[in-house]
């Protein structure tokens, strides 16, 4: 046994040829870059952000195509709004983190696939998620949610709109644009690298099973902030002025002609944001929003809209800046449902609503904590 | 164009290392023209205006060279060639990089009623400015004998040090430009080279990187600080910016060392200092060789030359009285300080941060010359305390260099003496968050558990990075000293002490480099510009 280890030592410490070191420090790149390869393959659950187990649960739950009645879509703020659980109606959250209409439209396609297709879609995203389609390349083509082809497609879209969105969403700028769907589809190590150190190698993999557990076990809603209120400031306090992508606009308007070929209502709500955020938003952001899912619920048939303005609730019922605690999802999904069970009397057995023309519903924020539902753990 | 770019490392520096060989062979000025151009190239792909400006500008100053040095014998006329090339070349900088704060600054005083136009700063201009001046004052002392166009191109444009330095100094690299051996292929070298040039990209990748979010949360607007947390933003920000640019100037030291040239010394552990005289003999060493040689040194020469016509004592042993040592050595110190503070960026911010250097080092100084000749002999204990003044010194002075506005300043260095409260961030940090995150996974349940229990992780990596970088730095050898056996650098090195840290081409060290490789080229992803790039 010395021996041997005396003659590796040996090996080892033997000052080599420049040549015969470059051969060897080649190898060794290569090797370390295949072992980190595969392990990337291999184990995301262990070192991927929390959007990889949410996306194995959304894209699970969308896959057993046990859509209830209503199925949900949109944002991390849907995600952690909406609690199916707590709601009589059969309802499926498949909302999604970061979303944008544009990845929604393919979530829809997926679950239209199904053999038995939802009675309503809800359809939940925030003010900030239409100006552009931020997350694109680093949640959406990055974790595989989008296929090579329809990443190929949205890039031909934005082309054919003259929208370059996609060049200024958030992406590593170290590689070439044009090269970034065929190397998310080979899952090439460098696009990956930052989450490998940010999850430190394989840290992430016991709180993203429960994650994934936790989406699964609740129907697809998830937790973001856990804290008992919060007065932080949204995103939304920070726009200058409101204006939709053209990108956005046609998959929105995509998403809404897809389910009205297959008679499917389609109710857009505006999810609340906190009251801290209510004071700091600008007038012109709440007018132009509103305006225009007006316009859009005006030129779709099949399209109720919900909450004319964006709706602000008190700070505790806030985990954090965005999203919902478990209280304010408890609160939210009680109302939610009241005004889906009225929607859903009001359709036409051709999926259209009875009177034809948008409803206005307000979901509002409990007045008082006497009238609030029990705290579940959260 | 990054050298932390895929661009740069699989496309441009072997393009133009094969060319640079291939040519060669056909002798020195092919080879030296292809690495003018490649240079030319590297500086226009970030942007092609500017190209024209460098050339005007290199096309400027050896003009005025070739008028000092044909004006031997006239030396009001080669005085005035000087103060011209430099009155231009100062000029043109302060075009580029301080004008819009100026009028920014006068608009704000209304003195100036129109909106603050928009000019983008050439990347560099500080660097190859300097570096000119330089050469211009050596031209006129006669210390210059190069006078050949090609390699006063080459000593400007050459890519490796064109952006960020190191500042060189002609009398160091235009004899390498010279010799024939420059041009002769050395696999020596090109592996040296290669090893230095991986070392900077893991630091800057791999060490820096990570950093840079948790420092800019904590110079975020909304940040509010408690003594311990601001300390803590403090020293990461510290260790972020030494391993981002003392990475990006070992990458630059060592594609030089591709092509056969060697480089000075810019950093030499810095935060190994005991006094802060002792911290610019580290860091940024050849921004100090250069503010030393032209403005420090002719400032003190003139004002000793001064005193001396006025039969005033010039000697050492004169200083220790007050009045001389403000004049003689606190003077030209706070001048030099706060012309190094203005050359990082225009506002009072850099002022600052120049002044307080500058009012660390007359105290250092005075200190050397007034104290009492028995201190001279340290104890451990004693440099342990000095080690510690000098960083929080050199602490609170980085607070007025990385801060985005002057309030945001304020307020940092308010938190830093404990206005805000002196929080126990830290400890409930470093030693409760691995307790508590432990304690979370056992006890929580539900959906918060793997939010909160991943978080509280999170946060405690973060602090054991940052004590775990400070370790590297003060107990590990530096690049230079890893591989002193091949003379990485132009200066002197001291060897470490670790001998099993030295670099040799081994099996072992080849496994270490593959390796350290393969982590840094993926981390090129996800990587951001030089904290430097912006001076």
């Amino acid at each position: 046994m010395s021996y041997l280890q005396t003659s590796i030592a040996k090996v080892t410490r033997q000052e080599l040829s420049y040549r015969t070191y470059i051969i060897w420090s080649f190898l060794a790149f290569l090797v370390t870059w295949i072992i980190i390869w595969i392990y990337i393959i291999l184990f995301p659950m262990a070192y991927a952000g929390r959007y990889y187990p949410l996306s194995l649960a959304k894209t699970q739950l969308a896959s057993e195509c046990k859509a209830g009645e209503v199925v949900v879509f949109g944002d991390s703020r849907a995600v952690a709004g909406v609690l199916p659980t707590v709601m009589e109606l059969p309802t499926e959250n498949l909302a999604f983190p970061a979303a944008s209409p544009v990845e929604t439209y393919f979530l829809v396609k997926r679950i239209l696939r199904c053999p038995n297709n939802p009675h309503l879609v809800v359809i939940a995203h925030s003010a900030s998620m239409f100006p552009k389609d931020e997350y694109f390349w680093s949640v959406f083509a990055s974790l595989g949610v989008l296929s090579t082809a329809e990443i190929r497609k949205v890039e031909a879209d934005a082309k054919a709109l003259g929208d370059d969105e996609l060049m200024h969403a958030e992406r590593s700028h170290s590689v070439p644009l044009e090269f970034l769907p065929t190397l998310y589809a080979i899952h090439f190590p460098p696009l990956y690298f930052a989450d490998l150190l940010d999850g430190y190698v394989a840290a992430r993999w016991r709180y993203n099973e429960r994650a994934m557990r936790d989406a699964l076990d609740t129907s697809g809603r998830s937790s973001f902030g856990t804290a008992p209120g919060s007065d932080a400031i949204s995103g939304e306090a920070d726009m200058t002025d409101w204006r939709v992508s053209p990108l956005v606009n046609l998959y929105l308007n995509r998403t809404l002609s897809l389910l009205a070929s297959r008679d499917i209502p389609v109710m857009i709500i505006t999810m609340p944001v906190n009251a801290t955020t209510c004071k700091h938003l600008p007038a012109v952001v709440q007018s132009r929003f509103s305006k225009y899912l007006a316009e859009i619920a005006k030129a779709h048939s099949n399209v109720a809209f919900v909450d004319a303005t964006i709706p602000c609730w008190p700070d505790i019922y806030y985990g954090d800046a965005w999203h919902f605690n478990m209280l304010g999802a408890v609160a939210y999904s009680h109302d939610l449902q009241h005004v889906l069970s009225n929607l859903l009397q009001s359709i036409n057995s051709d999926g259209m609503f009875k009177n034809n023309k948008m409803i206005m519903a307000q979901i509002d924020a409990p007045l008082t904590a006497h009238g609030r539902p029990e705290m579940p753990d959260e | 164009m990054l050298f932390n770019s895929y661009g740069f490392i699989f496309g441009f520096l072997p393009l133009s290392l094969v060319g640079f060989y291939s040519l060669g062979r056909l002798g020195r000025k092919p080879a030296a023209s292809w690495l003018v151009f490649s240079s030319f190239v590297f500086y226009g792909l970030w942007n092609p205006r500017y190209t024209f400006l460098l050339a005007l500008s290199i096309g400027f100053n050896y003009l005025i060279s070739l008028m000092i040095h044909a004006n031997r014998q006239h030396h009001f006329l080669q005085r005035t060639y000087l103060t011209l090339g430099i009155f231009v070349d100062i000029g043109v900088l302060i075009y580029y990089k301080y004008l819009v704060d100026i009028i920014g600054f006068t608009y704000g005083l209304s003195v100036y009623d129109s909106p603050t136009p928009s000019i983008t700063i050439p990347l560099g201009i500080s660097f190859f400015t300097f570096t000119q001046i330089g050469y211009l004052v050596d031209v006129q002392q006669g210390v210059v004998a190069d006078k050949s166009p090609l390699n006063y191109v080459l000593f400007v444009t050459f890519f490796p040090h064109l952006i960020a330095g190191p500042i060189l100094h002609n009398r160091e690299i235009m004899p390498q430009f010279s010799e024939k051996r420059t041009y002769r292929f050395s696999i020596e070298n090109l592996t040296v080279g290669s090893v230095i040039f991986i070392i900077g990209l893991a630091k800057k990748c791999l060490l820096a990187d990570p950093l840079s979010a948790q420092v800019s949360t904590g110079f975020a607007p909304s940040a509010s600080l408690t003594l311990s947390a601001a300390w803590l933003l403090m020293f990461t920000y510290a260790i972020q910016i030494y391993f981002d640019f003392s990475g990006y100037t070992d990458m630059a030291i060592g594609i030089a060392r591709m092509f056969n040239v060697r480089f000075p010394m810019n950093f030499n552990s810095p935060y190994k200092a005991t006094s802060i005289i002792d911290f610019w003999q580290r860091w940024h060493m050849t921004l100090t060789r250069l503010l030393t040689l032209y403005l420090f040194n002719p400032l003190a020469i003139s004002i000793a030359r001064s005193h001396a016509a006025r039969k005033l004592p010039i000697s050492r042993s004169a200083q220790t009285s007050t009045n001389a040592f403000f004049m003689m050595t606190a003077f030209p110190l706070l001048i030099t300080m706060s012309v190094a503070g203005i050359w990082h960026g225009a506002g009072i911010k850099f002022l600052i941060f120049g002044l307080l250097h500058g009012f660390y080092l007359t105290v250092n100084h005075g200190w050397r010359i007034f104290r009492s000749p028995r201190a001279s002999k340290l104890g451990p204990l004693h440099r342990l305390s000095n080690w510690l003044l000098t960083i929080s010194s050199i602490l609170v002075a980085l607070v007025f260099f990385r801060a985005p506005t002057m309030n945001s300043a304020l307020a940092t260095v308010s938190a830093m003496a404990g206005v805000h409260g002196l929080g126990n961030v830290v400890f409930r940090n470093l030693l409760l968050h691995g307790v508590s995150s432990i304690q979370l996974i056992f006890t929580q349940h539900g959906p918060a558990a793997a939010t909160s229990g991943l978080k509280a992780i999170e946060n405690a990596m973060q602090y054991f990075l940052t004590a775990f970088l400070w370790f590297i730095v003060l107990i590990m050898p530096n690049t230079q000293q890893i591989m002193h056996k091949y003379e990485p650098a132009l200066g002197r090195i001291n060897p470490c002490a670790l001998q099993r840290m030295t670099w040799k081409p081994t099996i072992a060290s080849a496994a270490a480099l593959g390796a350290i490789s393969a982590f840094a080229i993926m981390a090129v992803a996800g990587t951001t510009p030089f904290v430097y790039f912006q001076f």
